[in-house]
């Protein structure tokens, strides 16, 4: 998941770190009342979110500038000269991508994606139209089929 | 613009894989961090239920984020098959140990949940995923059993950390995850074989 959110394997393998030692201090909170992969995908979205706050914010927003104009973009292809859905998804900008990775691939619900990443149950549903609008046009997909 | 080999974003989105090997061993650094956190001490972790070790137990060798990270890394979903049965003696498992301490010298089993229906579906689940498995893609079927060895092995591995600490609530639910996930496994190769079987 930390790959996913970050797109970046080193960053992600440094959050994936981090994010275990969290759990670790974090142990004496969890009373096994929610699904332990929900407890531990939490904890990793605050890690990411951790580290991409300590980031110059200057640089934050000129990485998602250049994040929205990627996205606009077709992506690179892959060897069948189709296009590589994990490249695809690296470009989203990050709001997107968040919602993308909790919501589309590992199948968590708007309230919750909204309530691990501190935004509104709408906004995490814009910003799934918004990376599934993206993904499509970098795809190749017809939107009605999208 | 390109001719996707997607029919839609939700096709795109089923290939992306969920579980990712990091390039390097993540292991020894958590564990520095870890010993750091109780003050470069190489002792028992503490027991979540009420702060202090289990008596006679010793501290837990393995490391069990990186079962933890197998475990979970592997499968999400839980087949509804056999999820009432091990849900429900989870919970029981965990009331038991909320409401008394498991004496250390208590034998413990840690084995599959005994339930007849539970083991019933799972022997004609496991034959039937025998069989069909042989059906899938050369590619896929590698992926699969490799998924199902790394079920197996953390499975394994969490029966070793529960023997040196049973009263823990995070490795009995662990454990409890690789069986619905190993059963999940078995549902899933079994419904993506459907088709086949019905054109035969």
């Amino acid at each position: 998941m930390c790959l996913r959110l970050t797109g970046q394997p080193a960053l992600a393998e440094d959050c994936t770190q981090e994010c275990f030692i969290s759990a670790w201090r974090a142990l004496p909170s969890f009373e096994g009342r929610s699904q332990l992969s929900t407890w531990l995908h939490r904890i990793a979205v605050n890690t990411v979110l951790a580290q991409r706050r300590r980031r110059p914010r200057d640089a934050m927003r000129e990485a998602e500038e250049l994040d929205d104009l990627a996205a606009q973009v077709p992506g690179s292809t892959d060897a069948s000269g189709t296009v590589d859905v994990e490249a695809a998804l690296d470009r989203l900008p990050p709001g997107a991508r968040d919602v993308v990775v909790l919501v589309g691939i590992y199948g968590h619900s708007h309230d919750e994606a909204a309530h691990m990443l501190g935004i509104a149950t709408g906004t995490s549903k814009a910003q799934l139209h918004r990376g599934r609008k993206l993904l499509a046009r970098q795809l190749g997909i017809e939107m009605e089929a999208a | 613009m390109n001719q996707s080999k997607f029919n839609s974003v939700d096709d795109a989105l089923e290939s992306v894989r969920r579980d990712v090997q990091p390039t390097r061993d993540l292991w020894p650094q958590v564990a520095r961090e870890l010993r750091d956190l109780n003050g470069g001490k190489r002792g028992a972790p503490t027991n979540l239920a009420d702060g202090r070790a289990p008596r006679g137990v010793r501290a837990v060798r393995v490391p069990w984020p990186l079962a933890m990270a197998a475990s979970l890394g592997v499968v999400s979903l839980v087949a509804a098959l056999c999820w009432s049965v091990i849900h429900q003696r989870s919970r029981a498992a965990l009331s038991a140990r909320a409401s008394s301490a498991i004496p250390s010298n208590t034998p413990v089993s840690f084995g599959p949940p005994q339930n007849a229906a539970y083991a019933a579906a799972s022997t004609a689940l496991e034959r039937t995923f025998e069989e069909r498995v042989k059906l899938l893609a050369p590619a896929t079927r590698a992926r699969v059993q490799a998924d199902l060895e790394t079920i197996r092995r953390a499975n394994e591995d969490l029966r070793k950390a529960l023997a040196q600490d049973p009263a823990s609530p995070l490795l009995l639910q662990l454990l409890h995850s690789t069986w619905q996930q190993e059963i999940d496994l078995y549902t899933s190769v079994a419904q993506s074989t459907e088709p086949l079987m019905r054109r035969t």
